[in-house]
């Protein structure tokens, strides 16, 4: 659904110093969605951030993030969508 | 003799409860128009503060919120008794609108731990590989102090930046249940977030089993919470200044 580059960065006075990683630049795209309520986006983003990025820091606040959405899912009823979430984040590392 | 004060209640009715406060002293309230000022006396040659005063504080405090919506003063609050009814006199109409807003509704801590000192390596790590520049030492001394600046720099951005969006995930959660939110970010490197949430009487079950997901989940941080309090955090005066003014003339 998304496709982006997978470095961005700002240029400044002494090059091109400041990177914001791709995985950087998902988790913030993917916790603006959560908190404008687009949710379904958010999870797809959050999950994106486990499978291509699982050994970083993004990948754990992702995995925090999605266990949170699948909290929220289970309390609203809708237990099949938590059940999902869940085994996305057990399958994935 | 001084009055030593725990919090303005919003009843003028003299407390029928047998309370004792400080050094086991009867707790009283000085009532003005249709709130009061509750306090117990204190021999003024002896205000020194103890953990067993904070304790004798804390059990009137608990008491009182149980019965009646309570603006808390801080803790070692010693007036006079006309410079109480003075308090009440002139920031009534604050008093009034802070126990209006903030009827049946208590305050939780929540503070969120990571390993900052963890999280910076691996920022530096990253840093350096993606900006392999960050690695080569320039000969200018002057050049050298600047990109260390700057260094810095990048990685104490990234550093908040990482915080921000993990508080926004944890606040995006605990906030459904609240009605209002104070949060302080980084207040050191490890504490991420020290947030402090005002819950209505009859939410305080979601919110704390909110919490109790919260502990659940996965990541590398710690979560602790505390409470319910008064709402210390969340009485709001329309001079602030003035009041704090009042408040140290009166000290």
């Amino acid at each position: 659904m998304f496709s982006m580059p997978e470095e961005f960065s700002i240029t400044n006075g002494m090059g091109e110093m400041t990177n914001f990683s791709a995985p950087f630049k998902l988790l913030s795209m993917a916790n603006e969605f959560e908190r404008a309520g687009v949710i379904l986006y958010a999870v797809e983003l959050y999950t994106k951030i486990l499978d291509n990025y699982p050994d970083t820091f993004e990948a754990v606040a992702s995995r925090l993030a999605l266990f949170l959405i699948a909290s929220r899912y289970e309390n609203d009823g809708k237990k099949e969508s938590a059940i999902a979430i869940i085994r996305r984040i057990s399958t994935i590392k | 003799m001084k009055i030593y004060t725990y919090g303005i209640i919003d009843s003028n009715i003299s407390l029928e409860e047998s309370l004792t406060g400080l050094n086991g002293a009867p707790v009283n309230n000085i009532p003005y128009r249709d709130i009061s000022m509750v306090i117990s006396t204190i021999d003024e040659n002896n205000v020194e503060m103890t953990n067993t005063h904070a304790i004798e504080h804390r059990k009137v405090i608990e008491i009182l919120m149980k019965r009646f919506t309570l603006l808390p003063v801080k803790f070692r609050s010693i007036y006079n008794r006309d410079q109480a009814i003075s308090i009440m006199e002139n920031f009534y109409s604050d008093i009034r609108d802070n126990i209006d807003r903030l009827r049946n509704k208590e305050e939780f801590g929540i503070k969120v731990i990571w390993s900052g000192e963890k999280i910076k390596e691996q920022i530096i790590r990253d840093q350096c590989r993606n900006n392999p520049v960050l690695l080569e030492e320039s000969e200018s001394q002057g050049r050298r102090f600047i990109e260390e600046v700057f260094k810095d720099y990048v990685i104490d951005k990234e550093f908040r930046e990482k915080a921000d969006i993990c508080a926004a995930i944890v606040d995006n959660f605990l906030g459904k249940h609240v009605t209002e939110k104070r949060l302080e970010k980084l207040k050191n490197n490890d504490l991420l977030l020290n947030a402090f949430y005002l819950v209505e009487r009859g939410k305080e079950k979601d919110f704390k089993e909110a919490f109790e997901v919260l502990k659940l989940a996965p990541g590398n941080f710690r979560y602790i919470c505390s409470g319910p309090y008064p709402p210390y955090n969340f009485i709001k005066w329309s001079d602030p200044e003035a009041c704090k003014q009042s408040g140290e003339k009166v000290l």
